[in-house]
């Protein structure tokens, strides 16, 4: 069902990486998925200083927390969308906050869509379920962009 | 014989006599010197004879001759004395010869007189006269008529020929020409006379005027002779047109007085009256009859006026200028008639007054107006008087506000100089009222240290009012505030400046002290949010991990956990998410009170159905009982009021789960008409309530219902974080409105709310209304 695009998780909590990795293998979503801890990480991985391709290929989704160290999601975000290569790439903010400022400041730099990290993991499961069939699996993008990056 | 000659030589020397008398009428001188002295020597020498006769005594006398020389002498003397008889004769003859002439000389003269007098008659009154043959139409006239005409005549002759008819008809304009031809063929033809009066054209192109009189001689029923004089009236007829247009204008005159309104009347200085006009007479009462014996200064005028008017016509008399007075006239019922005269005066060449004349004024209503003018004056006085009272009070009122105001006035004129000012104002420049008064704007320290010198006078010139908040060193040292406004105001139409301070120092104090607070707030709620923010980032992060990895133990570790250890990883996971739960529901109450408010008209009906509908659904085996009102709309901020909904309308229906009817109402109704009405609230405000018969509560702790985490109930009985109606409170005061709760163990709750400013629906249009 799954195709094989690769996933970007950047997120800095080893409790939440490892939750949200187990939450992706119970939903049985086996893409490859790419595990930045900081900011400035997940930047290096996107823009490689010899401007040369990730190696495993520009993702098909990234998963971005807000709170990061280094370099904080909400610039991470703006970066992606200010760069030619990847201004069209999916970004999902997951998060713990739920705060309204936090929500505008996401939309307003241009994220695909805001969740916030249920407590619960029942539901957790549940989320990352939803969002990795619909971002990974149903969700088009325009081709010029992706034949560019490939 | 000596008798004969002594006769004879008497008779002689009778003879001498008589020529000597008589011949001498004849005025021939040497016939009768001769004769008479013949006569005379011839006595002589008879004389001698006779002496000779005597002396000689021979007496020889021829007889015969002396008596011969007797007759001799007597012939002698009669031959001479009827000589002197024809010299009579001769001389009446000459004197009647010399009496002819003369009378022919005279007749003569007399003729030339005549005929220089009838020239020089002609002349002075430009009238000539001619004659004219009917037969040969020509005639004759007289140099007056040539001098007409302009043509040349001969002085001497009075009368000498015209230029004949056909020649003289030319010197007419044409239409006399044609009024003379008719005249003429009548004269000619029928012998009648005319007389016109003609316009001729001399010959020198001069437009002249005659009168032309002709009268023809008839004989045997024929016209011979057409005989005329013709004048020149050239003169006379222009002197006519003036006198016709002096008559004319005299006569318009006349009529103008005549029918003025105004009275006009003449009067002599004997006190009779002259002419006067019907105004005159209407005015007096007399008519113009009865007039012509009324005398001016005895009866029309009273005699207190007598004086006044003497004196008056005294000085008109003197300069000559007519003079305006006024007095008095009796009228004919006796009644008084105030007048103004303008009155005029007529001399003689002599300088003595012909008469008096003068235009008459009624002034009965000027007078009733002056008197009028008068009263209103006196009125006028009254009320000046008291405005002026009124004024008075008011400066005195005014003078009092200027003294007890607590702020300071001053006013300055146009050139700085302090024109009045108030105790608090003195104390505000650090002086004394005198002393202020006597400063100037521009000196002022206490403008100086202001800084606004050139701000007042900028208001002086413009008129704009200003208004500033000025910090100084006052007098007393201290740093001091005040509210400066000025403005411009005129006096006597000059500008003055009202400056206008209330020292604010103590104001300005208190609001930096509230500002200081506000920034420490400020600081405090910048804070809190940022210990809100790690509360819903960082508290959570750790719940997530306790309840996931409980989840991946139970899952993972299923067969080697007993019953026990499974619920107790159950209870841990129920705890990491109930304290998800409370942290969720902090964070809300804390939002609540930043979220910015939203007024909008809301419909509490539609969100309270949409509510229990979700309820419903999540409890689909439940039957309770909804009642909600129509018609509950509020204007609100629609994400409060869902909070107020959700949380109250899910308390009713948690609450009520153990009835087997449950019921739960929607309603609002007016404050009056509550069993207990609020005494916050006006009588007629709005109040909703949602109400329930479940497990209800002690109205022991009703105060503690709206606390954070206060809850009536254990946990195993209901479920809930306790902060529900917390949101609820703050959600409803947020809106400005009161809630509150009324209940009882196991008989349900009520919990009532009102909405503030912003009010129901109607409210808020009946608000409109009213503006």
């Amino acid at each position: 069902m799954l195709n094989d695009a690769t996933i970007l998780l950047v997120e800095d909590n080893p409790d939440d990486i490892k939750l949200t990795l187990r939450a992706f293998k119970q939903n049985n979503i086996s893409n490859d998925i790419v595990v930045v801890h900081d900011g400035q990480e997940a930047l290096d991985y996107l823009f490689a200083e010899d401007h040369c391709q990730p190696e495993k290929g520009m993702p098909a989704l990234v998963l971005l927390d807000l709170k990061l160290p280094k370099v904080d999601g909400h610039e991470v975000l703006q970066r992606i969308r200010e760069d030619e290569q990847t201004k069209f790439l999916p970004v999902v903010i997951l998060t713990s906050s739920s705060e309204e400022k936090d929500l505008v400041r996401s939309y307003e730099k241009g994220c695909n869509s805001y969740i916030q990290k249920p407590v619960d993991f029942g539901q957790f499961v549940e989320a990352v379920r939803q969002l990795g069939m619909y971002w990974v699996v149903l969700n088009k993008r325009p081709q010029s962009t992706e034949s560019n990056t490939l | 014989m000596l008798i004969v000659l002594i006769i004879s030589i008497i008779l002689q020397f009778f003879a001498a006599g008589f020529a000597f008398i008589r011949i001498r009428k004849s005025k021939r001188t040497a016939a009768w010197v001769l004769m008479s002295l013949a006569l005379f020597l011839m006595a002589i020498r008879r004389s001698i004879s006779l002496y000779n006769i005597m002396s000689s005594e021979i007496i020889s006398i021829d007889a015969g001759a002396e008596i011969v020389a007797l007759v001799i002498s007597i012939l002698m003397t009669a031959g001479v004395w009827s000589i002197g008889g024809l010299f009579d004769e001769i001389n009446s003859l000459r004197a009647g010869a010399e009496k002819d002439l003369e009378k022919r000389i005279n007749a003569e003269n007399e003729l030339k007189r005549q005929n220089t007098l009838l020239q020089q008659m002609g002349t002075v009154a430009k009238v000539g006269a001619w004659e004219l043959d009917p037969v040969s139409l020509d005639g004759v006239w007289t140099n007056e008529v040539a001098r007409i005409h302009d043509l040349p005549f001969n002085e001497d002759n009075f009368l000498q020929p015209g230029v004949g008819l056909l020649k003289g008809k030319q010197y007419y304009e044409r239409s006399s020409q044609t009024i003379l031809d008719e005249a003429l063929k009548k004269a000619l033809n029928e012998g009648s006379s005319y007389d016109l009066e003609l316009e001729l054209i001399s010959e020198k192109g001069i437009h002249k005027w005659v009168r032309t009189i002709a009268h023809p001689v008839i004989e045997k029923g024929k016209t011979i002779l057409l005989r005329g004089v013709i004048q020149d009236i050239t003169e006379y007829r222009r002197a006519r047109q003036q006198i016709d247009r002096i008559t004319q204008r005299q006569e318009q005159l006349a009529d103008i007085i005549e029918k003025s309104d105004q009275p006009v009347g003449f009067g002599y200085p004997d006190g009779r009256l002259g002419m006067c006009n019907p105004a005159f007479s209407k005015l007096t009462g007399y008519d113009m009859e009865e007039l012509k014996k009324v005398n001016w200064n005895s009866v029309l005028t009273p005699p207190e006026y007598a004086l006044q008017e003497e004196q008056a016509l005294k000085e008109l008399e003197k300069t000559g200028r007519p003079v305006r007075y006024q007095k008095e006239y009796i009228h004919k019922d006796g009644h008084r008639i105030p007048i103004e005269l303008f009155a005029h005066i007529k001399k003689d060449q002599n300088g003595e007054v012909l008469f008096y004349y003068a235009f008459i004024t009624d002034i009965t209503m000027r007078k009733k107006a002056e008197e009028e003018l008068a009263r209103y004056r006196d009125h006028l006085e009254e009320l000046v008087k008291a405005r002026t009272e009124e004024l008075q009070d008011l400066h005195e009122l005014s003078n009092l506000i200027l003294q007890t105001a607590p702020v300071g006035i001053v006013t300055y004129d146009s050139d700085g100089r302090c024109v009045r000012t108030n105790s608090r104002a003195a104390e505000m420049h650090g002086l004394s009222e005198k002393q202020m008064l006597n400063e100037s704007l521009s000196e002022s320290e206490f403008w100086k240290q202001s800084g606004m010198i050139e701000t007042a006078y900028e208001c002086l010139s413009s008129g704009i009012d200003q208004q500033h908040t000025v910090s100084f060193n006052s007098s007393s040292r201290r740093k001091a505030t005040i509210d400066m406004k000025l403005s411009r105001f005129f006096v006597k139409q000059k500008p003055h400046l009202l400056a206008t301070y209330s020292d604010i120092t103590e104001r300005v104090r208190s609001e930096n002290a509230i500002k200081e607070f506000s920034r420490q707030l400020e600081v405090t709620n910048q804070e809190l949010e940022a210990f809100s923010y790690s509360v819903s980032h960082d508290l959570r992060a750790p719940l997530r991990s306790i309840d996931g990895f409980s989840q991946a133990l139970l899952e993972d570790y299923e067969d080697k956990l007993d019953d026990e250890g499974k619920d107790d990883l159950y209870r841990i996971r129920r705890a990491a998410q109930r304290m998800g739960q409370l942290i969720e529901d902090l964070l809300q109450l804390s939002r609540i009170s930043r979220w910015k408010h939203d007024a909008r008209t809301l419909d509490l009906g539609k969100m309270a159905r949409q509510t229990i509908r979700i309820l419903k659904e999540s409890q689909p085996k439940r039957a309770v009982e909804v009642t909600i009102e129509d018609d509950l709309n509020v204007v609100a901020d629609p994400r409060l009021m869902r909070l107020v909904i959700e949380n109250l309308l899910s308390n009713a229906w948690k609450f009520s789960r153990d009835e087997k009817k449950a019921t739960i109402e929607f309603r609002k109704v007016r404050n009056r008409d509550l069993d207990t009405p609020n005494p916050d609230l006006k009588d007629d405000t709005e109040v909703f309530f949602i109400r329930d018969n479940g497990a209800g509560f002690d109205m022991a702790y009703s105060d503690k219902l709206f606390g954070a985490f206060q809850r009536m109930h254990s946990l195993s009985e209901f479920e809930g974080t306790g902060i529900g109606l917390a949101i609820v409170k703050r959600a409803i005061q947020r809106e400005g409105g009161l809630i509150w709760a009324e209940g009882y163990v196991k008989k349900g709750a009520t919990l009532y709310f009102s909405m503030g400013t912003g009010g129901s629906v109607e409210e808020l249009s009946n608000m409109d209304k009213r503006r």
